[in-house]
């Protein structure tokens, strides 16, 4: 009897084992697009600056004249019938999921500069009616910096010069 | 002696059906017993009973620049209930792993990077009881833009 009794433990815990050995499976598919993306940021620019590092920066020039000292971060020339404020923009443009190598960056007024008032970017001039091509190499992820001038004429009534610059950046 | 007799034919008896079910290897018969279910928590998933689920995470859009050109980190829950009969072993341990590599891109479940070898998520996952897993899904900037695809193969097994 005793004999017997063994026998019988050992096969139920055999059993017992092979009923601890269970597994199972499942699949979970995780799906979704992506798009890719750029981003614009004026990385610095003359004047007293706000916001920079972000797509709307401001600048304030303060009051200024021919013959007044020069804002922050620009430089005053006089000419025979005009004067000249210089300064730079920093314009930095990011990519993201995007295989383009360059891009192509324009600038345009947000409204008709007041008269007498030329806005320059590189050497060209701006309007409110079309954009102006800065580059059409810029590189992603580098601060490009663009000569910044405002020519301003004698002949130039005194009053408020605000304006806006619309910089686009679109990837080749 | 007498009394040997009924023992042996009850010991037979036990082991017949699982005999019939899987001739070649009766273990097999028990395993199948244990099912994973998804019970996915967030909008743009669905799962299906008997296993399999999907998670649309839509579509994404990385910012550029921000977080030092990381690109965009996705989360989603999913509940994960193991099932069995009431014989069923207490608990199991949950791995996953992918199917196929994510190149440039990385997943993770409960804070485990997964890829194409099993990780344990959880040793000891409750039989009967959903428990909630966080899947992460990072895409760098540098990824390039389309579908994104991982198949992750969730495995039970229990001691």
């Amino acid at each position: 009897m005793n004999k017997i009794l063994a026998i019988a433990a050992v096969a139920l815990l055999a059993a017992a084992s092979g009923a601890g050995a269970a597994t199972s499976s499942g699949t979970l598919t995780v799906t979704g697009t992506v798009e890719s993306s750029i981003s614009l940021t004026i990385e610095s620019a003359g004047g007293t600056t706000s916001g920079t590092g972000t797509d709307a920066a401001t600048s304030a020039l303060g009051s200024i004249s021919k013959f007044g000292s020069a804002p922050t971060g620009f430089t005053l020339a006089r000419g025979a019938s005009d004067w000249t404020l210089s300064s730079t923009v920093g314009v930095k443009v990011d990519k993201a999921n995007l295989t383009s190598t360059d891009y192509t960056l324009t600038a345009q007024l947000g409204s008709a500069p007041a008269s007498g008032l030329t806005w320059k970017l590189n050497g060209s001039t701006l309007s409110d009616s079309a954009a102006t091509t800065m580059t059409s190499t810029g590189t992603y992820g580098s601060t490009g910096s663009y000569s910044w001038d405002l020519v301003v004429a004698d002949s130039a009534a005194a009053a408020a010069i605000d304006n806006a610059i619309s910089f686009t950046a679109t990837s080749n | 002696m007498r009394p040997t007799l009924p023992w042996l034919l009850l010991l037979a008896a036990a082991a017949t059906p699982a005999l019939d079910a899987a001739p070649a290897a009766p273990a097999a018969a028990v395993a199948s017993e244990l099912t994973i279910h998804f019970e996915p928590l967030d909008p743009g998933a669905a799962g299906v009973p008997g296993g399999n689920a999907f998670i649309d995470f839509g579509t994404v859009t990385a910012k550029p620049g921000a977080g030092h050109g990381r690109g965009v980190v996705i989360r989603r829950r999913v509940a994960v209930r193991l099932d069995g009969p009431a014989w069923a072993p207490a608990s199991a341990r949950l791995s996953v792993a992918l199917t196929a590599e994510t190149p440039g891109c990385t997943v993770r479940v409960d804070g485990v990077t997964l890829s194409t070898l099993p990780r344990t998520i959880d040793p000891v996952h409750r039989v009967g009881t959903a428990m909630v897993h966080e899947i992460e899904v990072t895409i760098p900037a540098s990824a390039p833009p389309g579908i994104f695809l991982g198949d992750l193969e969730w495995l039970a097994e229990s001691e």
